[in-house]
């Protein structure tokens, strides 16, 4: 009860103190009435202490209150965590403090006798009028005195050795905290911890401590010495001192040259000059601990490992003790992250394991693993007593220290050690369980490595480029020119290319860096150019999965998504009317051709990379190739001699495109709708290569069907004509009368004209068929763009099923991996075989015939021409799809040649021996098909010669040349049966 | 682990593909375009075992290109943590050796391969050898080996796994 009243009565002051203070509710003010009606007695009393208070004048009552909480203040000193700071600074009320200078190594013997002096003295006349007196144990040669004043100070010490009261200064109030302030908590060195050498020649160095003296003030210390061993011949001692200080070395008695006296032995020790060593090899000597560092020492775990002997892997678990004991593997509780999975290393509840819960301060508090069957709730600890726990096998991230963020799996652990390895590099990596989280993340966020930055161009190795495509530390992932993703680090990186390089895309619009593109394949992707390399544009792509969106594409797969400049990629979706720069353009190029060079038009002239023909000059006749080219100028390097010489664009022919060229041809109006044409072709272009990789064994039986005569419609069936057919573009564009005109053409002059005449209407279509993949699988790595190119030799061998692939070039080139793309060498079909990249290589259309066949397949285009045609060989009369010769009465009979005259020949039929003039077209050459037949060869190098078919094999023929004696192995189609007319 | 996994794919097909042949198309390009693939969740796609339903082809409008569900069922294949799996030796290094199981690629560090075995450097190939005398295993390239999965690490479009034959039974089979 008693307690109670006592209670209601403080409550009581309280509010009524508050009532004076604060205007209240009405409701609370009736409850204050209520209870003082209640409770008389404390409401009397309360009366009281306000009379009572009244009473005192304001200035007894200040005195009263700051007695009160002067001496409350003093009181709680303790508890220092409860008053402010600030109130218990020192003022200029406080007593002074004095600082005086003494013998050093004697204070403590000097506040010992003041101590012993002041009890003496308290009560004689004279007391020590000092309130204190200390020292600090790292301030040598220093004393503190608290005194009200100097004199009294002075008075104190008067009689008192080693003190030098000369030399007494006042400690301004200031600094008065500073000089009783604990630094830090100072780390309590014993036996086995670490330090670091503040100065001289181990400044640094890590060193472990022994023992400590008897005096406390020095221990015994081990360390790894930095030996300067003297050398024989090496006297010369400016020399020696201008090397810096040696290095970390365990010492080796066998270093020191054996004459040197200063070695000797003594208990295991190994002295050398005033040095110990012990039998490691660490140097073993006294310290004082003023001149060691003993906080924060951290030792990484690189300089542990190697005071340990750099046996990493052997003794881990030594590692282990080492790193706890130099608490570098202790973790602080910024370690650690609400909802990690921790384990107790220390305490009653060691090897507990549990979630953490919260951290705050110094004090995690976690949730242990098995808390229901414990009941033991939330449990705190501070954080040093805990460390984060992994398994074996999780996937964590680094994400402090040298290593920072890699991610990998955890191999092996041991205490707070742990080996992980490393995702990216598949090394080992080893570090200690506080500077690791688990992640479920692979990728690291850092996009910048050195100088490059994430998706730079950079050069590896010699003559590779690749487009980075992942950094990860100081590793990067680059896809390099062939499709391959290297692995490299980035001291292996080459130069950045920074040029913004300009290339053309299919359609022969220029592209650029950060334009957006379409791929041509059946994929469609879209992506933005990072770079353009050569032949080549690095490509990105949100939504592509592999390679983190990075692939590339060559820049004749991609189209410019922009637009106006753009043809649509199927073509018929646009208006014939609205191929509006492409056509004009691909119109002036032909006109180039043709050799009425006008200004070159933008982006890459469409004659580079071409197979031409020398038609004048000493070199007339000879095949080249176009390496550049001029408004009005091409330099052609020939096949023969590699020589490059320059020559007027008017003096090349291009191969394959008809030389004289024909008259009827643009007779036809219908020749406009070839832009309705052109769509077919182009559509031809991406969907159908994988129609290739299907139906690819269609081809040789397409050929059977076009086995007529005119090489113009054949060059038009090329497979991918076929494989297109069924598009509707097919449908508009060669249903419309332009089409016959050009199957039935019979001469050609008019071509020229048609090109001359008709802006866009005759060429555009032409000029992009080889742009077609399948058509550059088809056949002509070189004359692409040749409108009439009839590489399909089809018509010539109708029995012999050799797939178009069959026949250019090597694999390599289509293959990125192999290692030998040549993207700027245009007779490398793969530039005119996109759709091949994405084959499967076990497709028939897959090249085989090798280098041979490249040069092979430049003497095979002018086979599609009526050139092949030569006195007696046999040849075989043969309708075209189109159209019939007379009727297609002689279709099938076989006959020899007996006069070429152009584009007819005079042929005598086996049937009847009769002579007949028939135009070339509707002929064939009869190819030899057994052993030991007479052949001539119909172009080609050898053309006109004559052999013997010594054997066949699949494609080629193996002939014994009459006049020549040597061996000769050529393609069947470069022969015919001869048959000599009697 | 093996599983029987009912899964869907969308293929979309090339006008050229419609006609009479258009189901075994679709079939094949199915096979083709899953079986081989990873994906994170499901592991890998070892086998396409049955066709459910192929959806009816909706035509893409701009493209022409038919697009069609497919509903299969396949054999996938995702390896555990804990699993005890066969494979064969692929590579062999101071660091360990790396051991293929099926598609996946397991790392067995040395730090989890038996303290008696040893990396032997001088053997060519370079092998692990078994110090114990009497039943000497010696782990080199294409040698059985049976293995625990300890952890496994899954991208999009690749399993990567450790494992280790530092328990009883494992080890050279």
């Amino acid at each position: 009860m008693f307690i109670d009243t006592e209670a209601a009565v403080d409550d009581e002051e309280e509010e009524e103190e508050e009532e004076d203070d604060y205007e209240r509710s009405e409701e609370a003010e009736a409850a204050t009435i209520e209870k003082n009606y209640l409770d008389e007695r404390s409401h009397r009393q309360l009366d009281r202490s306000r009379q009572y208070q009244d009473e005192m004048d304001a200035e007894e009552l200040a005195e009263q209150l700051k007695q009160r909480y002067a001496s409350q203040s003093q009181g709680f000193r303790g508890n220092v965590d409860h008053v402010p700071q600030n109130l218990l600074m020192p003022d200029v009320k406080d007593p002074k403090l004095w600082c005086i200078r003494c013998k050093p190594g004697k204070e403590r013997d000097i506040v010992f006798n003041m101590m012993r002096k002041y009890f003496d003295m308290e009560y004689s006349q004279h007391p020590v009028q000092i309130l204190s007196i200390f020292t600090r144990d790292n301030l040598k040669g220093y004393l503190y005195v608290e005194s009200e004043s100097k004199a009294f100070v002075q008075k104190a010490i008067e009689q008192t050795n080693n003190v030098y009261m000369s030399k007494m200064t006042l400690v301004p109030i200031k600094e008065m905290t500073d000089v009783l302030t604990i630094r830090g908590k100072e780390a309590e060195i014993k036996p086995g911890s670490w330090a670091r050498v503040k100065r001289g020649k181990y400044a640094g160095d890590l060193c472990q401590i022994i023992e400590i003296t008897e005096s406390t003030d020095a221990v015994r210390i081990k360390i790894i010495p930095r030996l300067e061993l003297k050398k024989k011949g090496m006297m010369d001692d400016k020399k020696r001192k201008k090397m810096g200080r040696p290095p970390q070395k365990l010492f080796n008695p066998n270093d020191v040259d054996k004459s040197d006296h200063n070695l000797s032995k003594s208990k295991g020790y190994w002295i050398y000059g005033s040095d110990m060593f012990n039998k490691d090899g660490y140097l073993e000597k006294e310290m004082k601990i003023v001149s060691l560092d003993t906080n924060n020492i951290n030792p990484t775990l690189d300089e542990i490992t190697k005071f340990t002997g750099g046996a990493i892997g052997e003794n881990q678990m030594d590692l282990a003790e080492l790193s706890i004991t130099s608490g570098s593997a202790v973790a602080s509780t910024e370690d650690f992250f609400v909802g990690e999975h921790v384990e107790v290393t220390e305490g009653e509840l060691i090897n507990l394991h549990g979630i953490v819960k919260s951290v705050d301060n110094d004090i995690v508090s976690i949730i242990p693993a098995d808390s229901e069957e414990l009941d033991t709730g939330v449990l705190t600890f501070a954080a040093n007593q805990l460390r984060k726990r992994f398994l074996e096998g999780d996937h964590v991230k680094v994400i402090n220290g040298k290593h920072k963020d890699e991610t990998g799996l955890v191999l092996k652990i041991v205490g707070s050690i742990i080996t992980v390895l490393s995702d990216l590099t598949l090394k080992e990596i080893v570090v200690f369980s506080k500077d690791l989280k688990a992640a479920t993340e692979i990728t690291s966020t850092i996009s910048t490595i050195g100088p490059y930055d994430i998706h730079d161009l950079v050069q590896i190795g010699y003559n590779n480029v690749g487009v980075i495509i992942k950094i990860e530390r100081d590793m990067c992932k680059v896809l390099d020119n062939y499709g391959q993703v290297q692995t490299i680090s980035s001291k292996n990186l080459g130069q950045k290319h920074n040029r913004k390089s300009l290339a053309t895309d299919a359609h022969g619009n220029t592209i650029s860096p950060g334009d957006t593109i379409q791929t041509t394949d059946l994929q469609k992707r879209k992506a933005v150019i990072l770079h353009v390399y050569r032949g080549l544009a690095f490509l990105y792509s949100r939504e592509y999965p592999e390679n983190e969106g990075v692939f590339y594409e060559k820049t004749d797969n991609i189209l410019l998504v922009n637009g106006k400049n753009i043809k649509d990629e199927d073509g018929f979706a646009k208006p014939m009317g609205s191929y509006s720069r492409r056509n004009f353009q691909n119109h002036n190029n032909r006109r180039d051709f043709g050799g009425r060079g006008r200004g070159r038009n933008r982006g890459r002239d469409t004659l580079l990379g071409r197979t031409v023909t020398l038609t004048t000059g000493p070199f007339k006749g000879y095949l080249g190739i176009v390496k550049d080219s001029s408004d009005d100028m091409v330099r052609v390097e020939l096949h023969t001699n590699s020589k490059v010489i320059t020559t007027s664009r008017d003096n090349i022919h291009i191969q394959g495109e008809n030389q004289e060229r024909q008259n009827n041809y643009g007779g036809y109006s219908g020749r406009i709708s070839d832009g309705g044409r052109t769509p077919m072709y182009s559509g031809a272009k991406t969907p159908r290569t994988p129609s290739y990789r299907y139906d690819g064994s269609k081809t040789p039986s397409y050929r059977y069907d076009g086995s007529t005569p005119n090489p113009y419609s054949d060059g038009s069936k090329t497979p991918a004509w076929d494989a297109g057919s069924r598009t509707p573009g097919y449908n508009m564009g060669s249903k419309t009368p332009a089409w016959d005109a050009d199957s039935s053409a019979n001469s050609r002059s008019s071509y020229g004209q048609s090109y001359s005449n008709s802006l866009g209407e005759s060429s555009s279509n032409y000029s992009h068929i080889p742009a077609t993949p399948a058509y550059g699988a088809v056949a002509t790595p070189g004359d692409v763009e040749t409108p009439y190119n009839p590489a399909t030799p089809a018509p010539f061998t109708p029995s012999i099923p050799q797939t178009p692939g069959g026949i250019p070039s090597t694999p390599g080139p289509l293959y990125p991996n192999a290692g030998s793309v040549r993207p700027t060498t245009p007779f490398t079909p793969a530039d005119y075989t996109p759709g091949t990249q994405f084959t499967n290589p076990a497709t028939p259309f897959m090249p085989t015939g090798g280098d041979y066949a490249l040069s092979e397949m430049d003497e095979l285009v002018p086979t599609a021409t009526d050139e092949w045609a030569t006195e007696e060989i046999e040849v075989v009369i043969v309708s075209n799809k189109d159209e019939k010769y007379n009727f297609g009465v002689y279709d099938g009979e076989h006959g020899v040649i007996e006069k070429v005259n152009k584009h007819v020949c005079q042929v005598i039929l086996d049937q009847n021996n009769s002579s007949i003039s028939i135009p070339t077209k509707f002929l064939e050459p009869v190819c030899p098909d057994q052993k030991k037949q007479q052949v001539k060869v119909i172009f080609g190098k050898y053309k006109n010669e004559i052999g013997n078919v010594h054997s066949i094999e699949g494609p080629d023929a193996i002939v014994r040349m009459v006049n020549a004696s040597d061996i000769k192995c050529m393609n069947l189609k470069q022969l015919a049966i001869y048959r000599p007319i009697s | 682990m093996f599983f029987l996994k009912t899964l869907t794919h969308t293929i979309l097909l090339h006008p050229q593909y419609f006609g009479p042949n258009i189901q075994a198309c679709l079939i094949r390009r199915l096979h083709d375009e899953v079986e081989g693939t990873c994906s994170g969740r499901f592991g890998f796609i070892i086998s396409v075992i049955e066709i459910t339903s192929i959806s009816r082809g909706m035509l893409h409008p701009t493209s022409g290109f038919a697009e069609f569900k497919i509903v299969y069922k396949a054999i996938v294949f995702k390896p555990f943590k804990n699993q005890v799996v066969d494979g064969i030796v692929t590579t062999v290094n101071k660091m360990g050796f790396f051991v293929e199981v099926g598609p996946v690629t397991v790392f067995v560090s040395n730090h989890l391969i038996p303290s008696d075995m040893k990396f032997d450097p001088n053997s060519n190939p370079p092998s692990y050898v078994s110090v114990d005398g009497e039943n000497q295993q010696r782990i080199v390239n294409n040698a059985n080996v049976r293995l625990k999965i300890v952890g496994t690490r899954v991208d999009a479009t690749e399993i990567f796994a450790i494992g280790t034959i530092k328990e009883d039974y494992l080890g050279c089979i």
